[in-house]
């Protein structure tokens, strides 16, 4: 059996602060296998995106285990962990989060630049290529300030895929958009990770996006379970 | 280009945009400060060098006096000239005496020299008529003195030695000699200008009734370093029992001590400016790392090392540095190119008319550029511009991803 892209046991994570501590994840196990695109949904300040934080390696679990691909990662130092998670995941926010001084080729060529994949022209014609496999050919010199939400969203999802991640992480893709561009950056997203082979972890408020995805799971009270 | 220089310069410098307003003006902070830094330096070193080379010139690079005057100073100045150091040795005497023209008198510095002598330092400073037709009934002044006096040259004027008062003593009237104005001396240094008088030794002796003994010599040296000078002096010294020789660094070393004291005063009190400059900096780049919060974020999640998200700021820090550096280095030529206006309008201003004559004793501003005090004026803003710039990039790259973009 081949070993899932991601994997973690018993996962818990709380924040403190002067009022007490709030549990968010109580021990979540999940696994994703390759390829595989799971929704995440669940009430406002459930704990969806601490989640994907924690799995991501952007924060640091309370407790539990995770696993990327084959490795144990929760205990790995911040540069260790950066370097793993350079070349195996790829994240898309709500809100882009695009560099404004780069345009949408150097914020995609970036991605490939700081994973050490390539050279500077080498990645500044990636994220051509990348750029127009989102239909962003056109724009490629655009700064973010001067694109629509979904242009940005676009070129964000070029950048999330720009090293052709293992898994890819959505906390709430669309969320910014309105429905037609929300839902052309979820075909594009869930089209161009199928293409590549990789798996999907989409936190999301909307059923009929959810709906797209293979498994549906739901954060209650700290638990994931079925949706 | 490494990509974290490439964002470092993108975020100083923002595509598309007229003027980058914390660039621009954390470059031109460390700029003026780098540059009243290296102006005051370089100016402080014009004017130790030229005291310095006054003091040559007045004195010679050594001097050599006795416990009285030099009995026969034609013979030492001989056997001085023939040290391997020494490239010439000449006698001199001199000392106060009252000029007159008409109804103007002044207490002029009389020097008696040797007309001929080829190192005569005067030659240089002729600013009218020439001191080839100085002798026994002419005399060169300083210009400040001919003006006090009211006099040009082919005027005369009167002489009243101290000798002369003997001469009251034994019954006979005093009369001052008459001397022709042959030229007119400008040095630049006020305290000479407005006191020399050189006439010839020969003269001097007959006024001061000193028959052939002379005040002292001066010496002038093949190698006239400071290190050298010191080194002939002493070896002089234990080769001519009874006679003093010192170097041009002994005298006025007072003088000479407080202006260098002065000059580094005055580098810790300018370094201030750039260390307030450099402050700044680092307080504009704690505010942008607080503002691009979201953006270390993404690029931890993008997976850069914490060391690579600081090497972003700490580079932006090195950037202003080294730009502020070198506009600092081209402010400090555009204004001491420009200092004899910049001076003319410091003087109309506050003075009256010649502030830096009366206090530094030059009617211009000398200048000296020290390669070592740009190199030091460079590295000492290199390090704490990029020391402004770290401390923000470390703060950055310890703060986790998930605190980064929640705080933005």
């Amino acid at each position: 059996m081949p070993e899932p892209v991601l994997r973690c046991s018993g996962l818990r994570k709380a924040y403190r602060s002067p009022s007490g501590e709030l549990p968010v994840l109580r021990g979540v196990d999940l696994e994703l296998a390759a390829g595989e695109a799971v929704a995440v949904t669940g009430e406002s300040g459930a704990g969806k995106s601490t989640l994907l934080q924690v799995l991501g390696g952007l924060d640091r679990a309370d407790g539990g285990e995770l696993w990327w691909g084959g490795e144990r990662v929760d205990a790995l130092a911040g540069r260790e962990l950066a370097r793993r998670r350079a070349g195996l995941l790829g994240f898309v926010f709500q809100s882009y989060q695009l560099m404004p001084e780069l345009d949408a080729r150097e914020n995609v060529a970036l991605a490939l630049r700081v994973a050490g994949a390539s050279g500077r022209r080498e990645a500044l014609a990636a994220a051509d290529r990348l750029l127009a496999s989102v239909g962003l050919g056109g724009r490629a010199r655009h700064l973010p300030s001067t694109l629509s939400g979904g242009e940005c969203q676009r070129v964000a999802l070029a950048r999330a895929l720009a090293n052709r991640p293992r898994l890819l992480l959505a906390d709430e893709p669309t969320g910014n958009l309105d429905e037609a561009s929300g839902a052309a950056v979820m075909d594009l997203l869930l089209g161009l990770a199928r293409e590549q082979g990789a798996a999907v972890l989409l936190v999301t408020h909307s059923r009929s996006h959810a709906a797209r995805c293979d498994r549906r799971l739901v954060l209650r009270g700290g638990l994931l379970g079925l949706g | 280009m490494p990509w974290t220089l490439h964002l470092a310069l993108r975020q100083l410098f923002p595509r598309g945009r007229r003027f980058p307003a914390f660039a621009g003006v954390s470059i031109l902070g460390v700029g003026l400060g780098v540059a009243s830094l290296l102006v005051v330096q370089t100016v402080m070193n014009g004017f130790g060098e030229e005291h310095r080379l006054r003091i040559r010139e007045s004195f010679g690079d050594v001097v050599a006096v006795g416990a009285g005057a030099i009995e026969r100073p034609e013979a030492l100045a001989l056997a001085l000239a023939g040290d391997p150091a020494v490239r010439s040795a000449e006698p001199y005497a001199e000392g106060p005496a009252l000029a007159r023209s008409g109804d103007f008198s002044s207490v002029a510095f009389v020097r008696g020299v040797r007309p001929a002598d080829p190192d005569l330092p005067a030659r240089r400073y002729v600013a009218d008529g020439s001191l080839d037709g100085l002798d026994d009934g002419r005399v060169a002044l300083g210009r400040g003195l001919a003006r006090q006096l009211r006099v040009g040259v082919g005027d005369r004027i009167e002489v009243w030695a101290p000798a002369m008062a003997e001469r009251a003593e034994r019954g006979r009237a005093p009369l001052p000699v008459e001397l022709e104005v042959c030229a007119l001396l400008r040095t630049g240094f006020t305290e000479v200008d407005d006191r020399a008088a050189l006439v010839p030794l020969r003269r001097f002796r007959e006024l001061w009734g000193m028959g052939e003994r002379a005040h002292g010599l001066t010496l002038r040296l093949r190698d006239a370093s400071g290190p050298s000078a010191e080194a002939s002096a002493a070896r002089l010294e234990a080769a001519h029992p009874g006679v003093r020789f010192r170097p041009w660094t002994a005298i006025k070393r007072d003088f000479l001590e407080a202006i260098r004291f002065e000059k580094t005063m005055l580098f810790f009190l300018m370094f201030i400016i750039t260390l307030v400059a450099s402050f700044s900096i680092g307080s504009s780049l704690f505010s942008a790392v607080i503002r691009r919060s979201r953006e270390i974020g993404v690029l931890a999640a993008l997976g850069a090392s914490p060391a690579s998200v600081a090497s972003v700021f700490a580079v932006q820090g090195l950037l202003i540095g080294g730009l502020g550096t070198l506009l600092g280095f081209a402010l400090t030529w555009a204004v001491l190119a420009g200092r004899e206006a910049i001076l003319a309008a410091i003087n109309a201003l506050f003075g009256d008319g010649d502030l830096v004559g009366q206090v530094y004793q030059f009617g211009f501003v000398p200048l000296h550029y020290e390669p070592w005090d740009f190199a030091l004026a460079a590295a000492f803003t290199l390090l704490t511009t990029t020391a402004a710039g770290l401390v923000p990039a470390l703060w950055a790259a310890r703060r986790r991803p998930t605190d980064a973009m929640r705080d933005a």
